[in-house]
């Protein structure tokens, strides 16, 4: 079996990947980074977003092979030097998770969305989750957590 | 003492509460059910008839059991014969079996159009019923800190060939043989 290389969460990493393997299956396979979910395997729920080289992508919906050569950061890497990031605060203080099973995914997006936007307006972040999909906490406190965040990653000064 | 301090003393009530679970779940360390992989352990995939009230003439398993990875492929008879029963239900099914004795009645009554039925039914069947495919890897986790392997799984190549795709490599990837897949054995592709 063909091997993929490529950097997660900030390190070289290998695993074996056939060309039809989606990345979903690597990341929580043979690489046990069961943080990304798989919720509807059909591109339609988000709870597998991942970022690819900062932008943020389904991994059910992309090859392995795709992601060659290039970097993915999972939930597992959000946090950096043992310090939680300001979206997995902002969403503790703000009551933005029930269940917690899309909530990676939603992460994910509003990283990507940070990553690019630093001041987002509601609308932005509307439009940045519209597809990850919630059953149980409803969308307002996800929406103000991504707020918050934003605002305490402004104070911090990080981009 | 003032009753906004009272209040303001009380749990609960107007307060946040700091939930145990968020920390894991909010660190991608959560464990849901698809999360635990003990060691050893094997994938099943059930497939199901894609035809309702069809008759099952003939089960091909022998191309599926014979694949690399597969442990075991067990049919409906072959439970039967071990004794296993159905899942208790309050309003009982007919067994696949019990259409046998009205399938005869209809061709002794009206012997063309019975017989043409239930060879429309074969035909439909058995080129439905073919166990075939694979899914991938076997191997070691090299990040998991432990040796475990992943043993391969089957998948219902007629689906596949039903969207036009050869379903021993893609099926399980392809968007339009997912929805066909997920027609006809819904459960068997949840359980990838």
């Amino acid at each position: 079996m063909p091997t993929l290389q490529f950097k997660i969460n900030g390190r070289a990493a290998q695993a074996p990947a056939e060309a039809q393997d989606l990345l979903v299956d690597v990341i929580r396979g043979p690489l046990a980074l069961t943080g990304t979910h798989v919720g509807c395997d059909t591109g339609q729920c988000g709870a597998c977003t991942v970022l690819v080289d900062g932008h943020a992508v389904r991994s059910c919906t992309m090859l392995a092979v795709q992601a060659a050569g290039r970097e993915v950061t999972t939930v597992e890497g959000l946090s950096q030097g043992g310090k939680p990031h300001a979206l997995q605060l902002a969403f503790m203080q703000c009551h933005g998770l029930q269940c917690g099973f899309c909530t990676p995914g939603v992460l994910m997006s509003a990283a990507g969305l940070l990553r690019e936007n630093p001041a987002p307006s509601e609308a932005d972040i509307v439009d940045a989750l519209e597809g990850n999909l919630c059953r149980c906490t409803g969308y307002v406190n996800i929406v103000a957590s991504v707020q918050q965040a934003a605002k305490m990653l402004r104070a911090e000064g990080v981009k | 003492m003032s009753a906004t301090t009272f209040e303001a003393g009380r749990f609960g009530s107007g307060q946040q509460v700091q939930r145990v679970e968020d920390p894991a779940l909010l660190a991608g360390k959560g464990q849901f059910t698809d999360d635990v992989s003990p060691a050893g352990e094997l994938q099943v995939v059930f497939v199901r008839s894609p035809h309702a009230h069809a008759r099952i003439v003939a089960i091909h398993s022998a191309a599926a059991s014979s694949m690399p990875g597969v442990v075991a492929v067990f049919t409906g008879a072959q439970l039967a014969q071990a004794g296993v029963k159905p899942l208790p239900v309050v309003v009982p099914f007919k067994r696949a079996g019990e259409h046998r004795h009205h399938a005869g009645h209809r061709r002794r009554g009206r012997a063309v159009n019975g017989h043409d039925a239930c060879m429309r039914v074969r035909r439909a069947h058995e080129h439905h019923v073919q166990l075939a495919g694979r899914r991938h890897v076997v191997g070691e986790l090299p990040l998991a800190g432990e040796q475990r392997r992943v043993f391969d799984t089957l998948h219902l190549l007629a689906a596949a060939e039903a969207a036009g795709i050869d379903g021993r490599n893609s099926a399980h990837f392809v968007p339009s043989a997912r929805s066909s897949l997920a027609a006809s054995c819904t459960d068997a592709t949840m359980l990838t």
